[in-house]
């Protein structure tokens, strides 16, 4: 077996020898237990005695079918984490990388647990997390000024963008529902409105790629950690403030911005935070373009489905989701178009 | 009258939908992956359900949706399946139209919007009915 489950005996010993080397102190493996998360994550719970000491980790692999071309290899990812974490940015402390496919099947990296939750719809309604609540906005603006100011020299593996970073992803886009053999008219005018209204080429910064309610890990006094780092690019940091306002990751809150807050304070408080001023109407466009790009990818997991590669009641799901998001983009673009 | 017995198409989703929901989805609440698979497969049976009661009325509206688009008067008429067809066909030339520029001016843009907005809400009608309806009440509320 090529991808051993990690809860065997075996997979727990090959773990802790390794854990073991990579500290140079002694590591017994107590316990592995699955993570639940989204269908492309491979995460588990690690309980270890490192050098005498409890530790609870998390382990992250490499799955043997990536679900999303673009996403990072997990070496890329600890990378990254590494260097968000050294300058400051809450995150998970990144503990070792083993690149060897052979110890656990495929690459994989530990990083400290960090406790809280980090289920989105919680997150904007628990009654227990009012209090989270009131302080994310203002950290989550610092968090964001921070990581779309984290040094981008070093990352040759990023990818760069071509023309612009809307008119990258608006053709990544297009090639998507081509190669789908798509045709959805309303999908069709919001790529082309899109592609009509696109900012101007700004800045190019670090961009966390999935900045979103459902990524954060958060507890009682608001954010504990920002997770998920497997869609960071350069790009637009505008692109990362629209993302974020995107209707699907609100749950059913008000605020615009995830669910828990005005966009308007929220943007100040960024500006505040990183010193660069936020052109709103590119915001828009990222919010739109976001909508547009989340309802394609729902047609393209449905897709997975479809055909055959990966069947499950999920994905088939996603392809009527898409509906959500395309009336979303129709409605964004009359908002733009009556306020421009 | 049709060509089959009792119960019908809608009737026949809803039992197998009822099955889950009173059956299966409390029996596997331990298991976190199966409960959510089973709910999200409930709530695919209930859009299909939804589809199986609207979809001809549906077709109908689209279709005169794109005749008043196009300042067209193709009948709706002949089979189902043709008009689906057709209904493909004449969507597939609109998004063709489209990455042409044919709707660019603001003249062609904005019937097509609303066109689009019309459309995209039969689908929600059919996909998420409650999604369209949280929506419809921000609007009011002047969202």
């Amino acid at each position: 077996m090529r991808y051993p489950d990690l809860a065997l005996p075996e997979a727990l010993a090959r773990l802790a020898e390794f854990i073991g080397g990579a500290s140079g102190d002694s590591c017994a493996v107590e316990r592995a237990a699955p993570l639940t998360g989204g269908a492309s994550r491979d995460m588990w719970l690690i309980d270890a005695v490192i050098g005498g000491a409890r530790e609870r980790l998390v382990l992250r692999r490499d799955l043997p079918t990536s679900m999303v071309e673009s996403a990072l290899s997990r070496a890329q990812e600890f990378h990254l984490m590494q260097l968000a974490h050294a300058a400051g940015v809450r995150v998970a402390r990144p503990r070792w990388l083993c690149a060897d496919p052979d110890i656990l099947g495929g690459p994989f990296f530990l990083m400290d647990y960090v406790q809280g939750v980090s289920i989105g719809r919680k997150v904007v309604a628990a009654p227990d997390l009012a209090q989270a609540r009131a302080a994310l906005p203002g950290q989550l603006a610092v968090e964001l000024a921070k990581i779309h100011h984290l040094p981008v020299d070093s990352l040759d593996f990023l990818a760069r963008p071509g023309r612009t970073p809307a008119l990258d992803a608006i053709a990544q886009t297009y090639a998507i529902l081509d190669a789908l053999n798509v045709r959805n008219p309303a999908l069709e005018f919001a790529l082309r409105w899109a592609e009509r209204h696109a900012p101007l080429p700004g800045a190019i910064t670090f961009i966390h790629g999935d900045f979103r309610i459902g990524n954060l890990i958060v507890h009682h006094d608001g954010l504990a950690a920002v997770a998920d780092w497997e869609f960071t690019h350069l790009g637009d940091p505008d692109e990362e403030l629209g993302y974020l306002c995107m209707r699907d990751w609100r749950f059913g809150g008000a605020g615009r911005v995830g669910g828990i807050a005005d966009r308007e304070p929220f943007l100040c408080a960024y500006e505040a935070a990183g010193g660069r001023t936020v052109d709103r109407r590119a915001v828009d466009f990222w919010e739109l373009l976001g909508n547009i790009r989340w309802g394609v990818i729902c047609l393209s997991q449905a897709n997975r489905h479809l055909s055959g590669l990966d069947p499950s009641v999920e994905l088939a799901s996603l392809g009527r989701r898409s509906a959500e998001m395309q009336y979303e983009a129709l409605r964004l673009i009359r908002m733009m178009e009556t306020t421009s | 009258m049709t060509v089959y017995d009792r119960p019908t198409l809608e009737a026949l989703i809803d039992a197998a939908r009822m099955h889950l929901e009173t059956a299966i989805i409390p029996a596997v609440k331990g298991d976190a992956r199966l409960y959510f698979q089973s709910l999200v497969a409930a709530n695919i049976l209930r859009i299909a359900a939804r589809q199986a009661s609207l979809e001809a009325a549906h077709l109908q509206m689209l279709w005169e949706g794109m005749n008043a688009l196009q300042a067209s008067d193709e009948p709706f008429d002949g089979d189902p399946e043709r008009l689906r067809r057709r209904l493909e066909a004449r969507r597939a030339d609109l998004c063709a139209a489209i990455r042409a520029g044919a709707y660019d001016a603001e003249d062609r843009a904005a019937p097509l919007l609303d066109h689009l907005l019309m459309a995209t809400r039969l689908q929600l009608e059919v996909a998420n009915p409650k999604f369209l309806e949280a929506l419809d009440v921000e609007d009011r509320a002047g969202g």
